[in-house]
């Protein structure tokens, strides 16, 4: 294994294949940034010049600085303008766009970045180590499986169930699940309930919703009330740009991120599970084994809710490449436009690749640590430089907050009907937040929903009934942890509720 | 208190309520292919089931007796207070804005409407320096118009059909190689 | 550092000189794409036009996405606007006659110009490598025996393409073709990861998504549906020299607007046969792995009006109809 390592190290350790990381880097960084170019995308965009390097370390090693940039500028415009560009960050801006708006933009970024950092590191020591083994307990999980871990991921709406608001978080997370079914799926022929506009066959677009329940409601917020913003803005430039984390939160997400670049890397070794369930599940855990003060944060700006998904996300992204490397099946989007571009390199990956073409094996794990150093070493200097474009003036910040999010989903589509949908969207949700319903679920439900019905209408063909779901050992341990996620806040809360109730009486 | 209880949640948890069941109407509405009847899991199976679900809860928010006035209890939502004082007519300017801008982004071309919507947007919010605004919003317009059609190679006509083309839809001979180009 | 990337550019852009010699064929290209950035469509089109362009033989080219309606949108607008759409190519595939006949658009590929076939792949029924069915024979004797018992893959719906490969095979086997347990996945990778754990028992896919796997052993091919072997995979047995006769071809190809001029239908078909002989082609056929099955024009049409019509009857058969 060293032996391996020292070949791909040397192979990465070129003046060439550096500049190739650094640059590939920067452009994911700010390309990412633009709501609807997520790493997919750019990747897809930049592997003809990839492969025109030639030599395939290189070429792997310039789209793995792509990939990582284009994942950390994804955070970035969650965390500054609640703009998340692809599913995957989303549950980042829970808390990162909170945390921006209390004038700490400096701080929430540099605790991405190193959570990236550390959740893809993590993730690709795990990968050095156990990509073997983990390959086999990938080939364990069943549609069955799937369906149990979708149940998992949406029990993160607990985070927004506030007291007296449990039945409206699940009112909207069943409204994102309706959503979901619009349009054409994977599983059957005919598209439903698109009330013959022919624009809903494919579905309601993901950035569509997202920029429409998030991005677009809170720029126009600004717009109702303008003093709001403005106190809260005064005489923190200062703040805005620092990026200090302190002691306290050090320690504080320290355990989540050894914890979650686990667990985040375990999900992201499953073919079709991905980096967002992991961050939806990250965050659910996370929350659970707050204490309940800590759990009250999150939300609202927990440097915790924060870390849990982009720990997660990152070492999700890092172990799809699992059972690319070693079974030739693309796990995710992205490594199947990544697969794309090796055999366009001539290497096939597969089992045999390890013996056959080792350097290109190593070769990709160097190039995971390589992107994730320096996109830490290039992109902290330039933190304070990015958090400030918050100070930039109203008049221009919100126009171009609105103009990106149209953007967003136009780019690439050239479909005017999204654009208006967008529009009627976001009126809802301005409607929705003045009568107190909580948005993220909508937003939760609508992505895991689509994969929700696909699993269980699959195992309901593979076993025709639903034994399955205590009959198979993983799925039913997957639905008891679910149940458990649930109940043990909710226990915790009573618990909670009834002691000060006493210390009320007592004090009367 | 009865003008209070039929609160804007309320209204908003019947209106789901009413979707929800015209949601579980066009679930049995949906056309079903011959070989799909005989199926276990039908299209509209799983359709059925959330939208019931929906109903039920939805019903059950419509009518729940109303929270107790709990001070411990911080409204989430704390950002909508004195929402009378609100500037809705900026907040609606912005709407037809977005919607006129949707409408001519492909029939004015992207740099023109952009331009034009940019700047109404920050004139509307109280820039009034049309020297400083109108270049700035020009250059970044241009510029990003630039990296998604130029650089990125994705289509979008920059000025109205028919018009003359300045910078031309040049063609996308290697259009990955300029972004290095530009980063250098 | 700016000399480092102008010469991998210029590294880069020094193959396509090489044949600048070859003499241009048509100014330029607008390349209408039914579907967003990144799937298969974008692709073949995008290399298409690289291939055309660094060949000389066309001397620009442009795309554009125009997703909405599983692809209907594009095909619709380029009907409607067909008096200025005289540059412009749409590219499509075989879920056109699909769709069409399941009447997911309101329009027929036939309302369209009919320019060529370009790419094409053959489906395949696939098997994991500790299955105990060696070929077709032993496939349909599980089938024949209990379909439910056989769950097969595939990477698109139910009623969709690999659904009816795998029943067009048990159909022309002489089975009961209305009985195929058909599990549906998102893409051809899911469904090849659901064969390796075991979830299918079998996977109806194209040959491009299998081989790889097959070469290394991990999976292997029962059954593909070319006319015969293809040269770039000998060991791999067709349908038809088991006794079935079922022939298919996923192809891709393009369409220009309706009533657009002989003579330039007939300039647009010729150079996307030309293009098939340089090594631009070459490079980007190779990157993506497609298999060359250039159908000119008429050829092209008289293709599409057979597999419509086969596909229609089978459909039909099915219940998919």
């Amino acid at each position: 294994m060293l032996e391996g390592l020292m070949t791909g190290l040397a192979a990465a350790l070129s003046l060439k294949a550096i500049a190739m990381v650094v640059i590939g880097c920067l452009i994911g960084t700010f390309i990412g940034m633009l709501p609807g170019l997520g790493p997919m995308s750019i990747i897809a965009i930049m592997i003809p010049f990839a492969v025109s390097l030639g030599d395939p370390t290189t070429s792997l090693i310039m789209l793995a600085g792509v990939y990582y940039g284009a994942v950390f500028g994804g955070s970035t415009s969650s965390i500054l303008i609640n703009a998340p560009g692809v599913p995957s960050t989303v549950a980042t801006s829970f808390d990162g766009y909170p945390l921006a708006r209390a004038g700490k933009a400096g701080k929430a970024l540099t605790i991405a970045a190193v959570s990236s950092f550390a959740g893809g590191t993590i993730g690709a020591i795990l990968l050095t180590m156990f990509a073997g083994p983990l390959a086999e307990f990938a080939k364990t999980f069943w549609s069955a499986e799937y369906f149990a871990l979708m149940v998992a991921g949406l029990t993160a709406i607990a985070a927004f169930a506030g007291r007296g608001q449990v039945l409206k978080a699940i009112l909207m997370v069943l409204v994102g699940l309706m959503l979901a079914t619009v349009g054409q799926g994977a599983l059957f022929n005919q598209a439903r309930f698109t009330m013959g506009v022919a624009d809903l066959e494919s579905g309601v677009g993901f950035v569509t919703l997202i920029m429409a329940l998030f991005a677009l409601p809170e720029a126009l917020f600004l717009v109702l009330n303008p003093k709001k913003g403005q106190q809260e803005g005064d005489g923190q430039d200062k703040e805005i740009k620092d990026l200090r984390i302190t002691k306290e939160e050090a320690r504080k997400i320290a355990p989540v991120i050894g914890r979650q670049s686990i667990v985040g890397f375990l999900i992201g070794v499953m073919p079709g599970a991905g980096a967002t369930i992991a961050s939806f599940i990250g965050y659910a855990t996370e929350r659970n084994l707050a204490s309940p003060e800590e759990r009250e944060q999150f939300g609202k700006g927990s440097v915790k809710g924060l870390s849990a998904p982009e720990t997660a996300n990152n070492a999700a992204s890092t172990g799809s490449f699992v059972p690319m490397l070693t079974l030739g099946i693309p796990g995710s989007g992205t490594t199947a436009i990544l697969l794309g571009a090796l055999i366009a390199l001539g290497v096939t990956p597969g089992p045999a690749l390890i013996d056959k073409n080792p350097e290109i094996f190593w070769g990709v794990i160097i190039s995971m640590y390589l992107g994730n150093v320096v996109l830490l070493v290039l992109n902290l200097p330039l933190i304070p430089y990015i958090a400030k474009l918050l100070t930039v003036p109203r008049a221009y910040l919100i126009p171009f907050v609105l103009f990106f999010s149209l953007m967003g989903a136009y780019i690439g589509q050239n479909n005017v009907t999204e654009l208006y949908l967008m529009i009627g969207l976001a009126a809802v949700a301005t409607l929705l937040r003045f009568a107190d319903y909580p948005l993220p679920p909508i937003i939760i439900g609508f992505i895991l929903g689509v994969m929700l019905e696909d699993n269980l209408g699959r195992s309901l063909r593979k076993f025709r009934d639903l034994d399955w779901m205590y009959e198979r050992p993983v799925t039913l341990g997957l639905l008891i942890v679910a149940v458990l996620f649930v109940l043990v806040p909710l226990a915790s809360d009573w618990r909670a509720r009834m002691g000060r109730a006493k210390e009320t009486a007592q004090g009367d | 208190m009865s003008s209070r209880w039929f609160t804007l949640d309320r209204l908003i948890a019947l209106v789901i309520l009413i979707i929800a069941l015209a949601y579980i109407n066009a679930s049995f509405n949906i056309r079903m292919l011959p070989f799909e009847l005989r199926q276990p899991f039908k299209p509209n199976t799983y359709p059925l089931a959330i939208g019931t679900l929906t109903a039920i809860i939805a019903f059950f928010v419509t009518v729940m007796p109303p929270a107790a006035a709990d001070p411990t209890i911080a409204k989430s939502g704390g950002d909508t207070e004195g929402w009378r004082e609100f500037d809705w007519l900026r907040f609606a300017i912005f709407f037809v804005l977005m919607i006129v801008y949707a409408t001519f982004l492909r029939a004015g071309g992207f740099i023109p409407s952009t331009i034009i919507f940019l700047f109404l947007g920050s004139l509307v919010l109280g820039e009034r320096r049309v020297w400083i605004s109108l270049p700035i919003i020009a250059v970044l317009t241009v510029g990003l118009w630039y990296l998604v059609t130029q650089v990125l190679g994705i289509y979008m006509p920059a000025w109205p059909s028919g018009f003359a083309v300045p910078f031309g839809q040049s063609a996308q001979v290697f259009n990955a190689a300029a972004p290095l180009v530009m980063g250098a | 550092m700016k000399k480092l990337f102008m010469g991998a550019l210029a590294l880069a852009l020094s193959g396509s000189a090489a044949l600048a010699g070859s003499h241009q064929q048509i100014d330029s290209i607008h390349f209408l794409i039914p579907g967003g950035a990144g799937g298969g469509w974008d692709g073949t089109a995008r290399g298409t036009g690289e291939a055309l362009t660094k060949a000389g033989l066309v001397g620009s080219a442009t795309y554009e996405n125009m997703s909405g309606g599983g692809g209907g949108k594009a095909i619709g607008y380029l009907i409607e606007n067909a008096g200025s759409s005289s540059g412009t190519l749409m590219v499509n595939s075989t879920p056109i006659v699909i769709r069409s006949l399941q009447g997911v658009f309101d329009y027929n590929f036939t309302d369209l110009t009919m320019v060529a076939g370009t790419i094409g792949d053959y489906a395949a029924l696939v098997v994991g490598k500790d299955s105990s069915v060696q070929n077709f024979a032993d496939l349909l004797a599980i089938y024949n025996n209990d379909p439910a018992e056989l769950a097969i893959a595939g990477g698109s719906v139910a009623g969709g393409m690999d659904h009816l490969v795998a029943a067009l095979a048990f159909k022309r086997a002489g089975a009961d073709a209305t009985q195929v347990n058909y599990l549906p996945f998102d893409a051809g990778g899911e469904a090849l990861a659901a064969l390796l754990s075991g979830e299918a028992d079998a996977l109806s896919t194209g040959l491009g998504e299998a081989i790889e796997l097959a070469k290394q052993g991990e999976v292997r091919i029962i059954g593909v549906t070319a006319p015969e072997r293809l040269a770039d995979a000998p060991d791999v047995p067709t349908l038809k020299e088991q006794g079935v006769d079922a022939e298919f071809v996923n192809w891709r190809g393009f369409f220009a607007a309706p009533g657009l001029d002989a003579d330039m239908a007939a300039a647009y078909t010729k150079v996307l046969g030309d293009v098939q002989g340089t090594d631009e082609w070459e490079a980007v056929r190779a990157r993506n792995g497609w298999v060359n099955i250039y159908n000119p024009g008429a050829d092209f049409t008289a293709f599409l009006q057979k597999q419509e019509a086969e596909i229609k009857e089978l459909m039909t058969e099915l219940g998919f109809l």
